[in-house]
């Protein structure tokens, strides 16, 4: 099919329309020693010059001729260029199906074809409206569905690699069980760390005096000169976390500023430049194991009566 | 080109164009697409009134009398057909077959990168820095996008990275979904 389109293309063309620039101006003994070692190569140069026209024909046919290469493939390889210089049917001297070998993606099918008739008929998918061959393209919900119409109506055109079914239930039982395992390890990991952490801390405070507080971690976001904006993350020193580190580790993650700084009530802080307060509240969860529970997040400013 | 395309918002104004006006777009389509020639009536027939309509990003859509999109081009730049249309004449325009890897990232709208011509499975005609292409998948029958190819076929063979077409209309953009702009 691919193969007749190509060369309904080919025959139909005015022969302006095909450049052959290409063969022509390519110095053929550069061109040949590429062919000799790699089938690669050779597939692809033969496959393109496959719809050179009538001009290039005698070009193409001057190829095997060269007497820079004895290689009994490459000269093979070469004559298939030149044969597929000859199939539009006007330059006719080389053997035409050689080509046919050198497989490439365009042509690679079936021969020849009757004349075409346009316009051609395009079948769309009823689902998503591409092209059928396109359809497994799609993502994969959409894909989902035009599977049904798909298997009716091009069934090689459907990758099926488990039965019907088995991939859901498998695809399932694999989820199920991550997901029980990764909430089990969750748990478990929280549950130790919590223990370890919970519970009043002593802390020093402005003046000398010492307070007990309950670890958490809060982050708030402030403005700085103008309308930057900075996270401010308060108590990460209540879980043993050191401050250095941690702006460290948000400079890496956030590819932003970060530095330790004192507050006014004279509390370490980690600042980051810009909005990072969930990005935070994510990173120290899964760096630093800090239980979700004791991560708080002020937000929105609330409304006050200007005369309480 | 057509990735944020709507009908509602991107399409600013359609009006029938004046017979003048028409015949030199049918003389520049007849121009820029030679292989058209058989057909163009019936694509365009003469005695209907075909439709422009003006596109966000200067781009002028020329569409059939039922709004269907025919062709599109941008400023006064070569007209290209649309998907739709190339799919049902795929003689209109020189075939640049991409590597399978490359059609889903195309298909988002991707420019061709030089490699994914030059694979094995790739596949190119011969054509010019400029040139308005159809871009297909390797294995595939049906013109995948539509674009303008930056280098010519011998640039790109040459060369080992870069942008080798620009995509201009590929299927699933905003154009591809309105099969007709009405």
């Amino acid at each position: 099919m691919d193969q007749r389109t190509c060369k309904q293309q080919t025959g139909a063309h005015p022969p302006p329309q095909r450049s052959s620039a290409f063969s022509s101006t390519r110095p053929p003994s550069r061109a040949l020693p590429s062919l000799v070692p790699a089938q690669k190569t050779g597939s692809s140069m033969a496959a393109v010059s496959a719809p050179a026209d009538a001009p290039a024909a005698t070009e193409d046919a001057a190829w095997p001729t060269l007497p820079s290469a004895p290689d009994a493939t490459a000269a093979g390889a070469a004559s298939a260029g030149g044969g597929g210089g000859g199939d539009g049917g006007d330059g006719g001297d080389a053997p035409a199906g050689g080509d046919a070998a050198v497989g490439s993606g365009c042509t690679d099918a079936a021969p020849v074809a009757e004349a075409p008739s346009y316009p051609l008929t395009v079948e769309y998918c009823p689902m998503c409206g591409l092209p059928p061959e396109y359809c497994r393209f799609n993502s994969n919900s959409v894909f989902a569905k035009c599977k049904p119409w798909l298997k009716e109506a091009h069934p090689t055109l459907v990758p099926e690699l488990f039965e019907e079914g088995e991939l859901e239930t498998k695809l399932a039982a694999m989820a199920v069980d991550a997901e029980a395992a990764t909430a089990s390890a969750n748990a478990a990991a929280d549950a130790a760390v919590a223990s370890s952490l919970t519970g009043p801390k002593l802390v020093k405070r402005a003046g000398g005096r010492s307070t007990r507080v309950n670890p958490e971690i809060v982050i708030h976001t402030d403005q700085r000169k103008g309308r930057k904006q900075v996270t401010i993350v308060m108590g990460l020193d209540l879980f043993d976390i050191k401050l250095a580190d941690a702006a460290r580790a948000c400079k890496k993650a956030f590819a932003s500023g970060a530095t330790v700084a004192k507050s006014a009530d004279n509390r370490d802080t980690v600042e980051i430049q810009g909005t990072r307060a969930h990005e935070f509240a994510d990173l120290v969860r899964a760096k630093y194991k800090v239980p979700a529970e004791l991560i708080f997040i002020v937000e929105a400013k609330t409304k006050k009566r200007a005369f309480p | 080109m057509f990735k944020r395309f709507t009908l509602d918002e991107s399409v600013a104004g359609q009006s029938q164009v004046k017979s003048s006006l028409q015949r030199s777009i049918r003389a520049k389509i007849l121009e820029q697409l030679p292989a058209i020639e058989p057909y163009l009536e019936d694509i365009l027939p003469k005695k209907d009134k075909m439709v422009l309509a003006k596109v966000a990003g200067h781009v002028n859509v020329v569409c059939s009398p039922s709004a269907e999109p025919l062709f599109f081009n941008i400023r006064d730049g070569p007209y290209c057909p649309t998907l739709r249309l190339l799919a049902k004449y795929p003689l209109l325009l020189p075939r640049m077959c991409v590597d399978d890897g490359a059609i889903r990232h195309v298909m988002q709208g991707a420019d061709v990168m030089v490699p994914g011509l030059k694979s094995t499975r790739a596949a190119m005609d011969d054509v010019r820095k400029n040139a308005v292409v159809g871009i297909y998948g390797g294995s595939k029958e049906h013109p995948l996008a539509v674009g303008q190819a930056l280098m010519g076929t011998n640039t790109i063979r040459t060369v080992d990275k870069g942008v080798g077409i620009e995509n201009w209309h590929y299927l699933s953009d905003g154009l591809w979904k309105c099969p007709t702009l009405s």
